[in-house]
């Protein structure tokens, strides 16, 4: 998150990689069609992209940030795909209001698919045997023990190298979500 | 919480593994707190997530890369965008004075300038106020200055200070009196002494 704060391209494509489908799936949930969520999703990014740095300075979690520039930029595609109907119509002015999206989008589901894509990201970093410590003992619920002894290490060892990938994703995460 | 800046990183996961075993276990604070934090982690992982529905269609990809392209189109819009301009040249940036102008291009300005606290004369590279004005590039400049004053080589120049004055970041090295490439590929073609063939390069 701070490299990708600092501009560098191999952590800003990183936070594309993990955020752009988000992005793009809110927009398709408000109720945009493909080409037009497309379009939104690219204008969000470059609104990150201008503010990133104040936002750093501000403080705050990206994710819900991300998600507030998101519903504005979906509102501003809605106002200049069809401008507002004359006043003297009540009625349609009405709809017109109410095709407008006013809520925020659904974060917990998108952070639920961050931490999924997150954990994809960072499984190249750690050789296999850690790896499959991590997945047995966390994803499968497998104990320590059981794992232990299958490979042959100590559990003391199975317990560390699980929490090694843990706390990486941890790091991951901070400021994100 | 970052235990890890005090905690060489394997005590902290031997630490965090003990804990796990026993809850007694005599921890940092830290680490406890962050064994607690790591354990509701673990377990979000457990819960089903379903796919995002929409990840598949193809306008989706399209939108990911070019999110990706915005960080590319910046970096080298501002090394291309920018033609090198006469931009006015500073009497002092901080206490540098001016003398004259070694060179210019899109990006800034080489200048000969006088460190006045110490008496001697460097070279001041500047970064043109407009391109600083740009979101981050400010900050690589001066990133890029940080880590090149962090090497130590004799085939380095390294760097004095940094700086900003006026919006201006700007850094200083020490000016090397010496010719411009063009006038030594122009001396050695005359004495015929030297090209970068029999010097061993290539070029390709």
């Amino acid at each position: 998150m701070q490299r990708a704060c600092a501009l560098e391209p191999t952590a800003w494509e990183r936070l594309c990689t993990l955020y752009g489908p988000i992005v793009y799936g809110w927009c398709r949930r408000y109720g945009l069609q493909h080409s037009d969520a497309a379009d939104c999703c690219q204008e969000v990014f470059q609104s990150v992209f201008k503010n990133l740095g104040q936002f750093r300075q501000d403080g705050g979690v990206f994710h819900s940030w991300l998600g507030t520039i998101t519903l504005n930029q979906v509102r501003l595609h809605f106002r200049k795909a069809k401008p507002a109907p004359s006043l003297i119509d009540g009625q349609q002015l009405q709809d017109w209001l109410e095709a407008i999206p006013d809520s925020d989008p659904d974060l917990v589901h998108s952070r639920q698919l961050v931490v999924r894509r997150t954990l994809d990201l960072i499984q190249g970093d750690f050789n296999a045997q850690t790896w499959l410590i991590f997945v047995r003992t966390t994803l499968h619920n497998e104990s320590c023990g059981e794992v232990a002894v299958s490979l042959g290490l100590t559990p003391n060892a199975v317990r560390q190298a699980r929490f090694r990938v843990i706390r990486r994703l941890q790091q991951e995460l901070q400021g994100l979500v | 919480m970052e235990p890890e800046n005090n905690l060489d990183q394997s005590e902290l996961d031997r630490q965090l593994a003990e804990l796990d075993e026993n809850p007694e276990a005599p921890v940092d604070t830290t680490v406890w707190e962050l064994h607690a934090e790591l354990q509701t982690l673990a377990k979000q992982l457990n819960q089903p997530v379903p796919p995002n529905p929409y990840e598949q269609e193809p306008a989706c990809q399209q939108a990911v890369e070019r999110a990706k392209s915005i960080v590319q189109e910046v970096t080298s819009g501002i090394a291309e965008s920018v033609e090198p301009s006469a931009e006015p040249t500073p009497t002092h940036l901080d206490h540098f004075r001016i003398v004259r102008l070694l060179g210019q291009g899109g990006m800034g300005a080489v200048y000969l300038a006088e460190d006045t606290r110490l008496g001697r004369e460097v070279a001041l590279k500047t970064m043109r106020a407009e391109l600083a004005a740009r979101p981050g590039a400010k900050e690589r400049f001066l990133r890029e200055a940080r880590l090149a004053a962090a090497l130590e080589h004799d085939h380095i120049v390294p760097i004095y200070h940094v700086g900003e004055a006026n919006g201006t970041p700007y850094l200083a090295m020490p000016f090397l009196k010496g010719q411009s490439l063009d006038d030594l590929l122009k001396a050695e073609k005359n004495t015929g002494c030297r090209t970068s063939h029999s010097a061993g390069h290539s070029g390709r």
